[in-house]
């Protein structure tokens, strides 16, 4: 890019300068020789560096902007995950309490998830209330979370 | 290319929501605080912001035309002393009448050398701004495609603007605004000297840039087009993958990991489309003043050349066109810029991943 600037530049200044020695020169023999060697003065400046010009262009890395891409979609899919997952630990929490309502009892369930297959599922649960078969029983087969990873922590 | 601004407004109709929602904090200080709260609000965003622009718009022009108005007198002063001066010269001799048109083109020089400078400088910190503004206004787009499934495609586009954004400001400041110059002191040299014939080689030096500028833009919209599309495959896959996890599960589990990403993609959609139109206004917002204050300099200029023309000296007529060009060449490298930042928005707002 500064070739572009200086070449653009160098032209420009020696333009400038043979118009002023062409001012300069009164007619006759003088002022055609002066225009002659003006031209050809001029011819170099714009052709010399053109002749000498080698197209080493810097080379296309596109490993940077590959890298960035990666490091983006891994912290955008963890956001997301994390996103979907606090969702539905929500709504599956909302889903047990709701059940245990139905079935008499009063308690709170936090919900745990964990990947399957890119989707976040409800894992494992913490119910804070009074032990429940039935609930247990129900948790197992409406949500798929297996007795071992129902924890129950009854009030003292 | 007429046909553009009419795309481009169709898209934005169809991305608005009236609904009200809460927005990222990281907002302040880069979307106006009066479109903010009229989205939060749920209010009509386009009519808003069509109104907030209108309202700022009367007083750039008024301040613009103000300023340029000073300008632009002084040069048609001067033209006709120019004028004035060469009549009576002439009758003097060649010299005397020859001077007179190079006291012109110098003094057209000096009394234009402040707002070319000031304008100059105006296009690239009105670049410098927006590229600040690329910097907080993206990720947060980002994130709202990537809710809505759109995760491939959020990273492409964001690391794709961002590092167009970039080498379009480097090129400015490095090469463009440098040949600007270039073609301002040969234009002003080929007004002085007119045999030197340089004023055929500052026309050719503004060709240049108009070219160079156009591939620039076309290459870097393409790239960004282009990229998207590609990456779109690989999200299509990914929902695809995913629906068919939730068809998996049992019936309870399905019903709730499908509301709930339902529920997601629905509200991500709708913040996308609430910040895209956001950006495009703030956008427009920012180039407003710089764009319009260049657009009213060309006017005044041309203006200034034409009168030039009638009363004055030639060379000092084509002097002047030659410096709105330059004021043009600006505009439409600022207008460039922010070109390539809304055409991103735009690409944002109409991403969608259809399985």
């Amino acid at each position: 890019m500064t070739f572009l600037r200086s070449w653009l530049l160098s032209v420009t200044a020696c333009a400038v300068l043979v118009s002023i020695a062409q001012q300069l020169t009164d007619g006759g023999a003088m002022k055609k020789i002066v225009r002659f060697v003006g031209g050809m003065v001029l011819m170099l400046a714009m052709l010399r560096p053109l002749l000498s010009l080698t197209f080493d262009l810097p080379e296309l890395d596109g490993g940077h902007y590959r890298e960035a891409v990666e490091a983006l979609k891994e912290t955008l899919n963890a956001e997301q995950d994390s996103a979907l997952s606090d969702s539905i630990a929500a709504q599956t929490q909302a889903y047990i309490e709701d059940k245990a309502s139905s079935l008499g009892l009063s308690l709170r369930a936090e919900v745990q998830t964990a990947l399957r297959d890119g989707v976040p599922f409800p894992d494992s649960v913490t119910l804070y209330g009074e032990n429940s078969a039935a609930l247990g029983a129900y948790i197992v087969q409406e949500l798929g979370i297996a007795e071992e990873k129902q924890l129950w922590i009854e009030p003292k | 290319m007429k046909r553009l601004p009419c795309f481009l407004f169709a898209a934005l109709l169809l991305c608005v929501s009236a609904s009200a929602l809460e927005l990222p904090s990281e907002l302040d200080g880069t979307v106006p605080r009066e479109l903010i709260d009229s989205a939060e609000a749920g209010d009509d965003l386009l009519l808003r912001g069509g109104q907030y622009l209108f309202s700022h718009f009367r007083a750039a022009l008024q301040d613009a035309v103000a300023n340029s108005l000073r300008g632009a007198m002084a040069l048609m002063l001067l033209s006709l002393l120019c004028g004035l001066i060469e009549g009576t010269a002439e009758s003097a001799g060649e010299t005397p009448a020859r001077y007179a048109g190079y006291l012109g083109v110098l003094g057209a020089a000096a009394l234009s050398a402040g707002d070319l400078s000031a304008l100059i400088g105006l296009g690239v910190e009105t670049m410098d701004e927006l590229s600040v503004m690329a910097k907080l206004l993206l990720p947060t787009i980002a994130a709202a495609m990537a809710g809505g499934g759109c995760v491939g495609s959020a990273s492409v586009w964001q690391v794709g603007a961002l590092m167009l954004s970039d080498i379009f400001l480097s090129l400015m400041r490095d090469v463009l605004v440098p040949v600007l110059y270039c073609m301002i002191g040969t234009a002003a040299a080929g007004a002085l000297l007119e045999q030197s014939r340089l004023s055929p080689l500052s026309k050719g030096i503004g060709k240049l840039l108009s070219w160079g500028l156009s591939a620039i833009l076309i290459v870097f919209t393409a790239f960004l087009s282009i990229s998207n599309l590609l990456a779109g495959s690989a999200d299509r896959l990914a929902v695809k993958v995913g629906k068919t996890v939730i068809s998996g599960a049992v019936p309870v589990v399905g019903g709730i990991l499908s509301d709930a990403t339902e529920a997601i993609a629905a509200a991500a959609l709708t913040l996308r489309g609430t910040l895209g139109v956001l950006g495009v206004f703030s956008v427009l917002a920012l180039c407003l003043v710089p764009l319009l204050r260049m657009a009213v300099q060309y006017l005044f200029y041309q203006l200034a050349a034409f009168f030039s023309g009638m009363v004055g000296s030639q060379s000092l007529s084509k002097f002047l066109e030659q410096l709105s060009s330059a004021f043009s060449l600006m505009l439409a490298m600022t207008a460039g810029g922010a070109f390539l930042l809304l055409v991103s928005l735009l690409i944002a707002m109409m991403m969608v991943v259809t399985v």
